[in-house]
């Protein structure tokens, strides 16, 4: 902010008159260098945002013309008719808590281990970013198989471990927590943001704590994780609405069971918009989702204040 | 702390990065190595760690039951009509956001920001039958176009955080020279941000690479599926054929991993100098 | 600079340029053929690739014989649904396509079908009189929605060969000889071997050590044995679902034990890793399947000694039927023209290949009961094994029930509440009896009427 003032200070001194008309042309500048953007934003996002909207309170079943029927789409779907609404609300919810802090816990644990100044960074670094290149329709074949109960290689390896089996994805209660197992394979891909984020952290702030005598707890707890909360928090928040988004594993791999047990609601969404034909409804059962994301964010924006840190800020 | 303390620890870590790179590896060999194998010793118990004998005929039937040759050309080319697209107009957006001075600038950004939040499934049917009223359902069209548009508001983040982090002091020697907007952004920031852009454009790679419910949507005719669409239409079809199934992935996933192997350094680097992390 | 960006103007206009170009066909000029007005129809359809191959012959074959209509042929692997919606929300609907009876009858309500009783009533050649029973689908009185392209019904189908082996009687292949269930059940006991050398009749059976099953069912055939116990899925006034019939439970509940009680069945888990059909018969995983007469294809492919026998009975000997219509939307523009085509593939002279394979049964009574007809597919090694005239073709012209898919409304809202419920009932986590009182209201809730009979 301080070279900008200089740069305007510096302008002031070339010529009074040519500096509103430098203003004018670097406002009329901006405007079009950025309205590609701009008008990707109203044409592809909020332009369909109002649609949707509009269709949420239509009963738009594809082949016949939309009539508009107020919110008793949005009724249906509170008041229980919709047998469908809060079981999925439930399960996403449910995976979300699970796998975000989970996700956040191993990434960042593994991104200090591998700060350790070890031998093998690439291969160990490429090795935990690998699965998230991987297509999910591919990587759901694959874990499909290996989560297979009898034959699958998973609990091939529980029995010879003499552990108890499970039935994975196969039974309704384990089929959710089978798949945060499963949302961990990709976790290098926050692991290498955290890797970034850990190597700004200056040696010398380490070495004042070993020199007060302190330890490696001590380390983590009143540098590492400070220092990193931005990263952190940036991190939770893309993993609340990546998890309230999942499709692929529930379309490809359970179709929704057992016995309605991993009906996400992008899944739900997706089968009443197309194969049912409810899009009107399928609009509004988005808006829902839309609203419950934004009360997370607001939720974690508000709570951040108390624990994220940002250099150069005082507490 | 004595020196044999120190060295269970390493010992420790190294264990547990060992096993954890081997467990995030694991299903990539179990994918290689049933790929190569007859149905029959897939299911071998014990497994069967090495195919005995290698069948290749397992790659050469996606090719044969589906055109995969022109589903990889034909995601190819919305590859590459999605990268020229973002690069183009999110360096631009980016530095704009960044390193112009214009009315509303920052309240623009935060807003355009906003639909970072906005499920995919809100705007899906809206902008379906936007392209519909167009008549551009089964086309490219509605995969490419919204490229050019921005790109997505995430590269635009990412790249302004870039941009940021460069001196002022370059922007103001061109000033004082009598160069323009014009100059500063392609002389100056764009041969700097050459990581920056190649963590975007590896990104976007990956992203409209394995792409699947955007083609599932908006693509009718077999002739223009894509290598994703592939793939599901050949699980239908060959539901529990293992063998052939883990190979027509691999076909897919190979090149992702090529590309990101090549570049690997570069996209490391290019993460930590965006400054994601702030 | 000014250069640069109007390079780079340029460039993108003409990628957009290009992009244009890539978009979706545009409808033909109009030509004349013959003096006619040239007409396009597109041709949709589902299947394996050998399907594709038949079906794209059927197209050319008819554009043949009326060479100024031109029918273009689109194969729809995968999510058949999804894909079929969106091309109606897209207005791109094919012409004439099939549909699975439970959507079609559905969108038929919504609009998006034609009513084909505008062609039927006037028709010479096709009429309810010409067309086995059970096949026309109505969806309000005189509004048919479609016809079954084929049709299909269930049976037994089994491994002779280890019969053989087990000195075991072969299934019969006339109603009036049918199985009882408890027969039926005794016979599965005997062919379902764990890996000791015990079948399910000995006290020293494992079942979760089983090498061999006795029979294979698939789970969203559910409903298969309830014609059969002389009751129906579907109240007997037509008001509600029979969820709390006891015949219905019964009949339901029989198929469940084979599973979970008598362990002669693979559970739906155990499934997965059992191969396709006509290779789990092959390759001797199971010895007996309940399927329908489409599997025939591969098992005639495969080279096996199969045999096929009626379905066991409760009460009266029955077969489900099945067969799926085909349609024409309801926006086409060339109705008449579609209309041809759609007689065309209800002939079973067009496709006659698929017939004679086993996949397909004719839809016209005269292939049912002409013997010079009969012999060009209802006998035709290998899709046909012997026995397969009493079996199937006799049994659906004179025992044959149609689903209760065909007259149930809102049926796919009402599956996606009562298949979840399954879950449970094949792993023996509930009876059928607990799992339907569970989830009876809500089912009914969302019941909404029958579609007539006729």
């Amino acid at each position: 902010m301080q070279s900008m003032t200089e740069t305007a200070q510096r302008r002031q001194t070339i010529s009074k008159s040519s500096l509103s008309s430098i203003r004018r042309r670097e406002n009329w500048l901006g405007w079009l260098f950025a309205a590609p953007a701009i008008l990707g934003f109203v044409i592809f996002v909020f332009g369909p945002m109002i649609a949707s909207l509009w269709l949420s309170m239509t009963d738009y079943k594809v082949a016949s013309t939309p009539h508009f029927i107020g919110l008793e789409n949005y009724r249906n779907l509170f008041n229980g008719t919709d047998a469908f609404f809060y079981k999925s609300l439930g399960v996403t919810l449910y995976y979300v808590i699970l796998s975000v802090p989970l996700q956040i816990i191993v990434a960042f644990f593994l991104a200090i281990l591998l700060n350790q100044k070890v031998k093998g960074l690439t291969f160990f670094r490429t090795a935990f970013y690998l699965p998230t290149i991987v297509p999910l329709i591919a990587s759901s074949m694959v874990w499909l198989w290996l989560f297979d109960p009898d034959m699958g290689l998973l609990n091939v390896i529980m029995r010879a471990l003499h552990l108890p089996e499970s039935q994975w994805i196969y039974s309704e209660t384990t089929v959710v927590p089978t798949l945060v197992l499963m949302s961990l394979w990709t976790v290098g891909g926050t692991m290498v943001i955290f890797l970034a984020g850990l190597k700004d952290i200056p040696d010398h702030y380490y070495e004042a704590i070993e020199i007060d005598g302190g330890n490696a707890l001590h380390k983590l707890l009143y540098i590492t994780i400070p220092l990193t909360s931005p990263t952190i928090f940036f991190n939770t928040i893309m993993g609340f609405i990546g998890g309230f988004q999942v499709f692929v594993q529930p379309y490809v791999m359970t179709q929704g069971g057992p016995n309605n047990g991993s009906l996400f609601y992008i899944f739900y969404l997706f089968r009443e918009a197309f194969t049912f034909s409810n899009m009107g409804y399928a609009c509004a059962i988005a808006w829902v989702l839309f609203i419950v994301i934004m009360l997370f964010t607001f939720l974690l924006f508000r709570t951040s204040q108390k624990w994220v840190y940002y250099e150069g800020e005082g507490r | 702390m004595t020196t044999s303390a120190f060295r269970w620890q390493r010992v420790l870590l190294y264990a547990v990065l060992i096993i954890g790179s081997l467990l995030c590896l694991f299903p990539f060999y179990w994918l290689l190595r049933s790929s190569m194998m007859d149905l029959a010793q897939i299911f071998e118990m014990p497994p069967k760690w090495i195919p005995e004998p290698f069948v290749w005929r397992n790659f050469i039937e996606p090719f044969e039951q589906l055109p995969f040759g022109r589903y990889f050309l034909n995601t190819l080319i919305i590859v590459v009509g999605t990268l020229i697209g973002t690069l183009l107009s999110s360096t631009i957006a980016a530095y704009s956001f960044s390193r112009m001075k214009w009315v509303g600038r920052d309240k623009v950004f935060a807003i355009l920001l906003t639909s970072m939040m906005l499920p995919f499934a809100v705007t899906l049917i809206p902008t379906f039958i936007g392209w519909q009223s167009l008549g551009l359902i089964n086309s490219y069209a509605p995969l490419i176009v919204p490229a050019f548009f921005g790109g997505g508001v995430f590269n635009i983040f990412l790249l302004r955080q870039f941009y940021m982090t460069l001196p002022r002091e370059l922007d103001e020697a061109v000033f004082v020279d009598g160069g323009n907007h014009f100059t500063i952004f392609t002389r100056i920031i764009l041969p700097l941000s050459r990581s920056a852009v190649l963590v975007i454009g590896l990104f976007t790679f990956l992203n409209t690479w394995n792409d699947f419910m955007g083609p599932l949507v908006y693509l009718n005719d077999e002739s223009k599926f894509t290598l994703a669409i592939g793939l599901q239409q050949f699980q239908g079809m060959y539901t529990a054929q293992w063998g052939v199934l883990m190979a027509a992935s691999l076909i897919i996933v190979l090149p992702a991993i090529l590309l990101f192997v090549i570049f690997q350094r570069y996209l490391i680097e290019g993460i930590a100098l965006t400054g994601i992390k702030g | 600079m000014r250069v640069k960006l109007l390079l780079w103007t340029l460039c993108s206009a003409l990628l957009i340029g290009l992009l244009a170009g890539c978009s979706s066909d545009n409808s033909g000029s109009a030509q004349t053929v013959d003096g006619k007005q040239k007409v396009t129809l597109t041709y949709a359809s589902w299947g394996s690739t050998n399907e594709k191959k038949v079906q794209e012959k059927i197209a050319r074959q008819f554009t043949e014989k009326y060479p100024w209509i031109e029918v273009k042929y689109m194969h729809i692997p995968g999510d058949y649904v999804t894909k079929l919606t969106t091309m109606f929300a897209a207005n791109q609907a094919p012409d004439i396509f099939p549909i699975y009876k439970a959507q079609g009858l559905q969108w038929a309500e919504q609009g998006k079908l034609y009513n084909l009783n505008e062609f039927l009533k006037e028709d010479k050649e096709l009429t309810p009189d010409t067309l086995i029973p059970n096949a026309i689908l109505y969806w309000d009185k005189d509004k048919v929605a479609g016809i079954k392209v084929t049709e299909e019904a269930f049976g037994l189908y089994y491994n002779a060969d280890m019969f053989k082996e087990a000195g075991l009687p072969l299934p019969p292949t006339q109603a009036e000889q049918a199985w009882t269930w408890d027969q039926f059940l005794d016979t599965a006991k005997k062919l379902t071997i764990d890996n000791n050398g015990n079948n399910a009749a000995s006290p020293a059976f494992d079942p979760s050590n089983v090498k061999q099953y006795g029979v294979r069912f698939d789970t969203w055939m559910w409903h298969l044995m309830v014609p059969s116990n002389g009751t129906s899925v579907i109240s007997e006034k037509k008001d509600k679902l029979n969820l709390e019939d006891p015949q219905m439970i019964e009949a339901v509940q029989k198929m469940a034990d084979l599973i979970t009680v008598h362990h002669v069945a693979p559970s739906p888990t155990q499934s997965k890793n059992i191969p396709a059909p006509a290779v789990a018969l092959q390759s001797r995983k199971v010895a007996m399947d309940l399927d329908g007469q489409w599997v025939q294809l591969d098992l005639g492919q495969s080279g096996m000694n199969y045999g096929v026998g009626v379905l066991p009975k409760l009460k009266e000997s029955k077969t489900t039927l099945f067969g799926e219509p085909e349609v024409i939307s309801a926006t086409t523009k060339h109705p008449k023209e579609a209309w041809m085509f759609y007689k065309f593939l209800l002939d079973a002279k067009s496709g006659l290949d698929m017939h004679a394979s086993g996949l397909w049964m004719p839809v016209s009574k005269e292939w049912y009961t002409d013997p010079a007809l009969i012999q060009q597919w209802a006998t035709v090694k290998p899709g046909h094994p012997e026995g397969y005239t009493d079996a199937i073709m006799k049994q659906t012209l004179n025992n044959g029930v149609n689903s209760y898919e065909y007259y149930l409304k809102n049926s796919e809202k009402i599956s996606a509440i009562i298949n979840p419920a399954f879950d449970q009932v094949w792993l023996g986590k509930k009876t059928v009896q607990q799992a339907f009182s569970e989830i009876s209201a809500k089912a009914n809730a969302e019941f909404k009427g029958t579609y007539p009979e006729e």
